[in-house]
Order: C-alpha cells, then structure tokens, then sequence
C-alpha cells in the first residue's frame, strides 16, 4: 500500500517538475519564431473567460422585462446592447482562435525541425543506442501542436481563462449564498475524482499496454502497402504467416479494450451519481430561494446558469490541469534533450587538412550492450597516398574500423592517431574535412542528383564539376537521358518525374558524392556490389584517376579490387591477421591466398573444372 | 457520379458488411441515438415545468417530485448512453480491423503486375488515405448513422413543441436560420476538402524534410558531408509557402465562422428573444413556455445544424471511401488456370517478347529458350538487360502478350496460380526479410525445426543462428523486441536463400543471391552447389562470372535478346562475344 502510494507521488512530483522554468522555457522558444503568439492567446482567454455569461444574460434580460413589466422599447434597447456585446465577443474569439490555429501548426514543424537538426550534434555512438533512438521519439511527441512546449502554452491559458471564469460564476453565486459555492465545488471535485481515477485505470491497463501493439498492428498493415515485399508475399505466402499475426495483435488489442470497458462502466456510474446530486442541488437550492426569499425567476435562470459556468469551469481547470502536467512532462524532456550537451569537448588541435595518415594502437572495440569484443586488438598503419584494401570475412569488423576512423565509434581500448593526433582530441568537424566516405547502405535523399552529389544548397554546387564526376563514374549517360538532367528529384516519394535509382547506379552516386568532397581520405566500402561486370571494370579503370592524390580505404569482397591497392589487411574476428602487398600475401600461403585463390579459381579459364 | 448515387453505393457496401460481422452494433447505434434525443427533451421540458411550478402553485411536494425526476432521468440516460458507448466502441473496433484485413488481402493477393502499375499504386494510396486520413474509415458511417436519426428525431419533437405552443413566427426564423446554416455548412465543407487535398500532400513532405531525413540512416551522409545547411535551406524553400497557404486557409475559416455567428446571435438568439417576449407580453404564452422555448430553438438550431453536418460528412466521406471500394472490387485477371501441376520438369520460353505497359521499348524481344528437367542454367548480360524481368515472367508475375511459356510442354497460364507458385523457389534481388523472427521469416507458419537448421547450415547461417542467444527465435532488428539484431545485409541474404531452401520447390531460381556474402561464403555456395540447393531445375544469375562454370548452359541476354548460348568453355572460345568480355574484364584482376 505504501509502497503505492510513494509512486504515485513520484509520479506526480515528475509531472509538475519545473512548471514554471518550462512555462517560460516555452514561451521564450515560440517568441523565437512568434511574437504576437501570446498576445493572441490572451486575448482569446479574456474573451472566452466572459462570453458565456454574457450569452446567459441575454435570457435574464428578457425575464426581467417580463417580470417587472418593462416598457417594451427600453427592453429592446438593452437586449440590442448585449447582443452586440456577445457578438463582438464571439467574433473576436473566433478570429483569434483561427489565427491560433495556423500558427500552432507553424510552431509545431519550426520545433519539429529544431529537434531533428539537434541530433545531429548528438555523438553517433550513443546515437545508435535503442534508448537513444527512443529518447529521440519521446521528444519528438513533445513537437505536435498540443503536446510539449505548444500544448503547454495552450493549456495554461486554458486554464487562466477557466480561473477568470470560475472567479466570475463566484462573484454572481455569492449574493444569493456562499456555502452554495462552496457545495457545488465539492461535488465538482468528487466527480472528478471518479473522473480520474477512470483514466488512471483506464492508463494503466489500457493506454500503457497498447503502443506495443499498437506497433504491431501498423506493422502488419502497413507492411503490404510497401510492394517491396510484393514478390516475395506471392512466392513464399508469407501473406499466411502475416494474417496469423494480425489475428494475434488485434485480438490481444480488443481484450484489452473489453476490460478496460468494463471498469470503466463502473465509474461512469459513479460519476452519475454524483452528477445527479449536482441537479437536484441547483434546482432544489434555487427553487427554496424563489419560494423563501422571493427571488425573480429572471435571477433563477440566470443563477442557475451561472453555477453551471461555475462546475464547468472548475472541471475546466482540473480537466486542462491534467493535460497541462502531460505537455510539461513533454516540455521537460524536450527541454533536457535541446539543452543537454552533445559535443565532448575537447583540446582543439588544429592538424594538417592537405594530408592523413591513420594509426591504429591495439585498439578494442565493443558494442553497446553486447559482449566480447567486435575488434581484438587491431594495429595498423596507413600513410599518407596509400591506397589500402581491407578484406576478410562477413562480420569481421570491416565496418566497425570504418566508422572508428570516421570518428562515429570510440575505440573501447587503445588508441587511434589521425596524422599523429589521438581521434579522441580532435572535433567532430576536424575528422569531417579530412573524409570522403561511401558507406554500405547508400543513401538516397529526395533531392536533385545535383545536391545528392554535392551535397550543398543549390546556389553553391559546382554544376560542372557535378558533370565531370558523373562521367567519371559512369552515371552520365544515365542522367543525361532524364528530362531534368541533374536536377532531377530522387525517387518518385513526392515528385513524379523524379527517379529511383537501382542499386548499381545508387552506388555509382555515392561514389560521385566522395569525390565532389575530394577530401584527404576515401573510404568506399562495398562500392561495387551491386554492379555488372563491365560497369565495375570500368570503375576499376578509372580508380586510380579518382584517387590520385587521396589516401585510400577500399573494402570489397571482391579480392580482384586488392591488386590495384598498395596494401592488403586481412582481418579474421576482430583481429588483422595479415598485412601487405598482394604478392607478399600469395607467398606467404595464408588466409588471404585461400580467398583469393578461392575467387580467382574459376576465372582461370575453367579448364580446372569438370 | 452524383452524391446520392455515391451515398449509396457506400451504404451497400458498408451496411451489409457491419451486419454480416457485427449486427448488434446497429441496435446500440439506434438506442444511443433515441436516448440521445431523449436527454434533449429532458433539458427542455422539466426547466420548464420547475418554471411553471414556481410562478405558479409553488407547491413544494410537485417541485420535489419535478426536480428529482429530472435529476434522475438525466443521470440515468447518461449512464445508460456511457456504457453503450463503451459497448459500441469495442464492436466498431472490430469491424475496423476486419477492414484493414481487406484492404491488406487485396493488395497481397492481387495481380503482382498491379503492384508495379503506378495507377494501382496511387489507387491504393487514395484508397488507403481516404479510409484512415480524410474520413474516418467504418466510422463515418457509424457515427453518422446515430447522428442522423438523433438529429431527426429532435428534430421534429420540437417542431412538434414549437408549433403546439402556437407560436408560427418563430418557426418562420427557424426555417431563415436553417437556410443560412445550410450554405455555411457547404461553404466549411468545401473548404475542408481543399485543405485535406493540398496539405496532406504537403503534409508528407513537410514531415520528410523536417524531420524524417534526419533518421538515423542518413546520419553518417549528413555528417560526413556536411549536409544540414543543405537540408535547412531545402526546409525554408518548402515550409514558406505551405506556412503562408495555411494561414490564408484559416482567415477563410475565420471568415466563415464571423457570418455563422451573426447568423446565430441575430437570427436564433436575439430576434427569437424578442419575438417570445413581445408574445409573453401580450399573454399569448407564460414566462416557462418562453425559456422553454428559447431553449428548444437553440436545442432545434444545434440539431439542424448537426443533421447538415452529418449529411455533408457522409457525403464527402462517400467520395473518399469510393476509392476503397473500387479498389476491393478489382478482380485479378490472370488467375483462371485450373489445371493440377504435380511437378516442374521443363520450362520452355517460345518467341516470348514483353514490354512493361504503357512503355515503348521491349524489355525482352523474340526469346527462345528450353530448361530441361535438373538442369542448371546461368543467364548473364549488364545491368538492364532484362534478366530480372524474365525472372518475373517465369513467376507469374504479369500477363504474357506476345509467346508463351511451357511448363512441361504445356501452356503455363492453364495451370491452377497457388499450384504453381507453391512449385518455385525465387531468391530475388531486392529479397524482403520482414521484422519478425528468423524462424517466422524462413518457415513462414511451418514448425518443422530440424528441418529449419538443414536450411540454415546449407545457406551457411547455421554458425551465426547458433552463435545467437535466442537462436532461430532472434528478432530481425529491433521494430517489436529490444533484444532484436540489426543483421548485415550479407546475413539477410543467407536468410532469403534458406527461405528458398526451405520451401523445397522443383524450380530454383536464383537472382544475385550472393552479391552480399563474402568469398568464403560465396564459394561455399558455389562449391557445394549440389548440396545446398539439392537436385533440382535452376536458373541462376550473377553478375559473378566464376559462377558460370558451375552450369550446365550459359544465356547470354544482351539488348532484350537472347545473343549467346552454351557452355563456358564453348562461350570464351569466341573473342568477340559478350561473355568473353565480361568474363576476362573480371578475371584480369585475378591473375
């Protein structure tokens, strides 16, 4: 019991952390980006605190005419004048909300936005983590229009204009009697309490469990809609095994819902009853005055309004409240992750751009949440112009090495130097100069071939220099047959006349981005696989023109790429298990020579065979 | 087509399918919505009777009795109406998710051609988008079914009301204000299906710039090069406009909105005011009968203006969901075959030319060519020479114009379609591993365990299954389970190749299926060839040459045709064929 109660308060104590601070917080983020932005909403919450008794009072008017026997032309005077009033409130109301609206979903793209360039500064390594991942789409649910810093906002002047409106429900309540206040907000907030209680219930049991199924059931819709998985749904069936998981996802969903529906009908009655009270309170109270105390039926209606503005009010501010608390939360986090400092820092050693030489000391790498070591101790050396392959088996830790001398990884052990410097001294945009990288999984943005190559706003691309590159790679031919050229949008996402590129052509591009780069160091890895024989050979060709004056990573597990390196380091889990030039390799009969010869066996000819 | 008609193709379609998976959901519908109307009359009818009362007797027995009764029917209709809520909520869940069955059996089981047609593509997106983004899918209908018939019902009770009090003029008001209700509906209607139209357009790629390209896959591009100013100034080009459209969008909806209220307050509030108190005045009516009254034109206002709102919903919902409908109303056309096909022997290709619809140029022209049954034939040729299209034929994947297939002898389209596809085993080039488990991804719903593990050995992943915690049971990356591995793409391509194996077919073909393996894995493959695919008919590609010498034919598929046949030695015998070609331009490097 206890033990129950000290979580809820935790709870309770994480939601309203640092109200205030992330109510400024808030405020000074969207007056960044808009500055009438809170002007607007207060107006729209002074409007909106006054215009139902206004509207209430339009009714009153007319009774009280009646009662007292007005003149018929004064009466018409006055309702005239409220009217007016009402209106003029309504319609400003409405226009700011309007207005509120647009720009809610402006603030909400800029904050998307915002967050989204953020993570860039977020160190790789720890970007890759699953928590990471998940930290980064809890903060992106801060960036919708109600929740986060927006919703924040909104619903503390949602909740101003509720006070304001429950100040002045008391202020009309208290000439008749004040412990009627005092009742019927005690009422209100035993209601709630059920209210509350039932989404409590209905958090824990329902909302709580279902994002995970939820996850599933997108998944298995979604899934046949990417016709990618077309050929091999009506191959291999896989529509069965499919359909078996959505029967399992939907129905674990829908007996979650029953249950949560069942003690839901529970406090709804509750609720009822209490709300019941509520009527027979007002009208009981306001009948014995109109009998006792001679009140007009004019002040009844009005009253009985007016208490009525006065619960819903009141539900207003805890309703909103609960909300407000949620978009806090939000806001907190939202506010840690744009806060937070990404960059380590560190000695800012200026190193030599024109030049790179790379050296690994016994340096151990080990995977986030995995044991044993991906890398095992591995040394080597490369110099500046040397052209090196990197080759060895599936897993071997290729991959890793690359993403070490990017800078993306930190080595677990050892040391790496770049031009004699620890990569742990130098910052993240000193090791981007020095690198022109093609990595494995290419990428293809949904923008111009142009910008894909350089990779730099339109204005600033060097269109010949684009034109030259892909002809070097073998992509003009390709480009040239499009009716956009170079400016044709990748992939038909959002244009029509854009293009998707195969694999082949995809790798070609990337290789073309390395070189607009030009930078000291190239890395392809696995740049050749998805090509055909003669486009490979005839990058082969033009490989020593590409790289020319640029120090070389080439992984393949093509070995015929390691006859044009200088140097040829094997590696076998983790570790290097041979180093040098091919024919040293040959000779000396190792590892390398059995997957060279294992390659090469057949291109002998083939007299061997059969 | 018209909106009526539209109307009720929906409402043919729809209709029956709730009755025919979840009736009951059609009498909590009704229920909800007479009791709905019910609460109406509630609020106005007791007010005003407590009204009477207290301008009148003042007797405090019937005031009690008046005020309890109110406080307890109101209590009990909202209950009562809660728990239906409840109820119907979990029914129309369920008739949701037998709609998104629909919608995902068509598409996977339809004509594959289909899937490549960018007309049935965009079909089914509209179809997609218009039952889960512009209306509310099963929904729409349901909640309109209940709105309708609460809306109508209010309706002409306080009609009835209205015009049993005498009091004609107020109806004639009532009658100005639904008019100009009824415009302003259509004018907001309007302007909603403009903005769906062009911002969930925009909405996409708003999303895209904004946010999804930074997704972790492109991070180490982006890094490396540099990109954020690049996508920054892409952002600006994008959001401005769309940032500016929106705002005009909404001073329409203001705009709107400003006409509505005057129309309201003017008309409903304050001429109905005036109008019933002139006649309290002259004693036509009592003070209660004028706050009932006054009450009942603004419960009669919120209902007409409710009723048109449904209408106008359900009518452009219509339109939305009509896509839906064509699209589950699509038969697949080439699926008549009835034949039984108990084994592949030969696979036979006469004069078959092809070219992709609405294209000009022959992807394939006049091919011949014979497999013979165990068989195992290389076709190779450079990128775009039509190797993976002839894969597709060979599939069933689209209908033949010009040639035909044989499938031992006979024509391929007169055999039964699941007979047949149960016979082949394709590891494709763009091969789909989905995010569940090894096992589901491989075995598909089989359980046959040892069966798995020969695959796994013989697509040489037995090492790496074992060497996981949770062996075949490891999720692919992490979508639904943490402990899930993000596998390379070398070891996704040894999982296709065993999901083939698996599947044991008579005719294996083979697309690039070790393009991601390394030598040692490759070279397994191709030494053992027998031994991991098993005596069977093969087609195989690759852009590895070596493998070649393995076959027993080489093709050679240069410009659509057919150009070179037979074994390698007979191909590098001619220097100036294509083979030799591409085959010494890789073999160079291995000297």
């Amino acid at each position: 019991m206890n033990k129950v109660r000290f979580k809820r308060k935790v709870d309770l104590d994480m939601l309203r952390k640092n109200l205030i601070k992330n109510f400024f917080y808030s405020l000074k983020i969207i007056r960044k980006y808009d500055k009438t932005y809170a002007l607007n909403k207060l107006i729209i919450t002074l409007c909106e605190a006054t215009i139902a008794f206004s509207a209430a009072y339009l009714i009153k008017i007319a009774v009280s005419a009646i009662e007292e026997n007005k003149d018929f032309k004064d009466f018409i005077f006055e309702i005239a004048i409220y009217s007016a009033i009402t209106l003029a409130l309504y319609i400003i109301t409405r226009v700011c909300n309007n207005l509120s609206w647009a720009k809610n979903y402006r603030l909400s793209i800029l904050l998307r936005q915002e967050r989204s360039v953020r993570t860039l500064d977020i160190d790789y390594e720890v970007l890759e983590r699953p928590e990471t991942q998940d930290e980064i789409e809890k903060v992106a649910r801060a960036t919708g229009e109600w929740n986060g810093p927006l919703g924040l906002i909104n619903r503390a002047f949602y909740i101003m204009s509720s006070i304001l409106s429950f100040l002045i429900a008391c202020a009309i309540v208290v000439s008749v009697n004040p412990l009627l206040i005092i009742l019927i907000s005690v009422l209100a907030l035993v209601k709630m309490f059920f209210e509350n209680t039932d989404k409590k219930k209905m958090k824990t049991e329902f909302s709580d469990k279902t994002p995970a199924i939820w996850r599933r059931i997108s998944y298995v819709n979604n899934i046949a809609t990417n016709f990618g998985i077309g050929k091999d749904v009506r191959v291999y069936r896989m529509d069965q095994f499919i359909e078996e998981e959505r029967k399992k996802s939907t129905n674990a969903f829908l007996d979650l819902l029953k249950k949560s529906n069942r003690k839901s009908n529970f406090y709804q009655g509750a609720i009822r009853i209490v709300s019941m009270l509520d009527t027979l309170m007002i009208y009981g109270f306001m009948a014995y005055e109109v009998i006792n105390h001679n009140m007009s039926i004019a002040t009844f209606t009005f009253m009985v309004s007016s208490i009525f503005n006065l619960t819903g009010s009141l539900y207003s501010i805890i309703f909103n409240n609960s909300w407000l608390l949620r978009a806090n939360a939000e806001t907190e986090d939202y506010r840690v992750f744009m806060e937070k400092n990404y960059v380590i820092e560190k000695e800012t050693d200026e190193i030599d751009e024109k030049e790179v030489s790379i050296e690994f000391k016994d340096v151990y790498y080990s995977y986030y949440g995995q044991e044993g070591y991906a890398l095992n101790g591995v040394s080597f050396k490369i110099n500046n112009g040397e052209k090196i392959a990197l080759v060895g088996y599936n897993g071997a830790g290729k991959t890793t090495i690359v993403k070490l001398i990017s800078g993306f990884y930190h080595p677990t052990k050892g040391q790496i130097l770049i031009n004699g410097k620890d990569i742990e001294t130098l910052k993240r945009e000193e090791i981007d100069k020095l690198i022109s990288s093609s990595y494995q999984e290419s990428l293809n943005l949904a923008y111009s071939i142009g910008e894909n190559v350089a990779m730099l706003p339109k204005k600033e691309i060097d269109y010949e220099k684009v034109d030259k590159i892909l002809k070097l790679v073998g992509l003009d031919k390709k480009v040239n047959e499009l009716p956009n050229k170079v400016d044709t949008i990748l992939t038909r996402d959002f244009d029509d006349k854009g293009v998707d590129l195969s694999g082949g052509e995809t790798q070609k591009l990337s290789i073309a981005r390395a070189i607009y780069k030009n930078a000291p160091l190239f890395i392809f890895d696995e740049p050749t696989s998805a090509m055909d024989a003669i486009s490979e050979s005839e990058l082969y060709e033009n490989f020593n023109e590409i790289t020319k004056n640029n120090t070389t990573i080439y992984i393949s597990h093509r070995l015929s790429s390691a006859k044009f390196c200088d140097r040829i380091i094997v590696l076998d889990h983790g570790k290097v298990s041979e180093m040098g030039t091919h024919k040293e390799l040959i000779d000396k009969n190792g590892e390398y020579k059995k997957l060279f010869e294992m390659q090469s066996e057949y291109y002998k000819g083939g007299e061997s065979n059969e | 087509m018209n909106k009526l008609k539209r109307m009720k193709r929906n409402f043919k379609f729809f209709f029956p399918l709730i009755l025919k998976t979840q009736p009951i959901l059609i009498l909590f519908l009704i229920i909800e919505a007479l009791l709905g109307s019910a609460s109406n009359f509630v609020w106005i009818l007791f007010p005003k009777e407590i009204i009477e009362e207290l301008t009148g007797n003042r007797d405090v027995k019937t005031l009690i009795i008046l005020i309890v009764c109110f406080a307890v029917s109101n209590s009990l209709i909202n209950f009562i109406n809660g728990i239906l809520s409840n109820a119907d909520n979990y029914y129309s869940r369920k008739v949701d998710f037998a709609i998104d069955k629909m919608m995902n059996d068509k598409i996977m089981l339809v004509d594959y051609f289909q899937l490549e047609n960018p007309e049935f593509k965009d079909l089914v997106s509209r179809a997609k988008k218009g039952m889960n983004e512009y209306s509310n899918g099963i929904y729409s209908m349901l909640w309109n079914i209940q709105a309708f018939v609460r809306n109508i019902i209010t309706i002409f009770g306080v009609i009835g009301i209205v015009i049993f009090s005498k009091e004609y003029l107020v109806v004639v008001i009532c009658a100005v204000g639904i008019v100009a209700n009824w415009l302003i509906t259509s004018k907001q209607k309007k302007l909603d299906k403009e903005f769906n139209d062009s911002f969930t357009r925009s909405w996409r790629r708003i999303n895209y710039y904004n946010g999804t390209i930074f997704g972790f896959k492109n991070h180490k591009e982006l890094r490396i090069y540099n990109g954020k100013r690049m996508v920054l100034n892409t952002c600006d080009e994008f959001n401005k406009p769309v940032f500016s459209k929106y705002k005009k969008q909404y001073h329409k909806y203001a705009r709107i909105d400003i006409v509505e209220r005057i129309i309201t307050i003017l008309f409903t509030k304050a001429l109905t005011l005036i109008l019933l108190t002139y006649s309290c005045y002259k004693g036509n009516i009592t003070l209660a009968t004028l706050t009932m009254l006054y009450s009942s034109i603004g419960t009669l206002d919120n209902n007409f203006y409710g009723l048109i709102y449904t209408i106008k919903t359900y009518s452009q919902d219509c339109e939305y969901q009509e896509e839906f409908i064509n699209l589950m109303e699509l038969q697949n056309v080439f699926r008549k075959g009835k034949e039984k096909l108990d084994k592949i022997e030969t696979i036979e290709l006469k004069n078959v030319s092809f070219k992709y619809p609405g294209q000009e140029k022959y992807v394939l022209k006049d091919i011949n060519m014979k497999i013979n049954s165990l068989e195992k034939v290389s076709l190779v040729g450079l990128n775009g020479s039509g190797k993976t299209t002839l894969i597709k034929l060979l599939c069933r994947f689209y209908p033949l114009e010009t040639g035909e297939i044989l499938i031992n002898g006979r024509d391929i389209e007169e055999y039964d379609y699941n007979d047949y596809m149960k016979k082949i085993a394709v590891v494709f080039q763009d091969f789909f591993i989905i995010s569940f488990s090894i096992k589901s991804n491989i075995a598909n719903c089989d359980e046959n365990k040892e069966k798995l593990y020969d695959c796994l050995r013989r697509a040489q992943a037995l090492e790496l299954v074992e060497g996981l915690e949770k062996k075949e049971n490891t999720y692919v990356n992490k979508w639904f389970d943490k402990t899930g591995i993000e596998f390379s793409g070398g070891e996704k391509q040894k999982f296709a190749i065993a999901r083939a194996l698996y599947k044991d077919g008579d005719f294996v073909v083979l697309d690039e299926p070790t393009s991601a393996l390394d030598p040692m894995a490759e070279a397994e493959i191709y030494y053992h060839f027998n031994d991991v695919i098993g005596k069977k008919t093969t087609l195989f590609i690759s852009h590895r040459l070596s493998s070649c010498i393995f076959s027993d034919r080489i093709l050679v598929l240069d410009g659509a045709q057919i150009k070179e046949e037979g074994t390698h030695l007979e191909l590098m015998k001619n220097k100036d064929s294509l083979y030799y070609k591409m085959f010494t331009s890789q073999a160079k490097y291995y000297e």
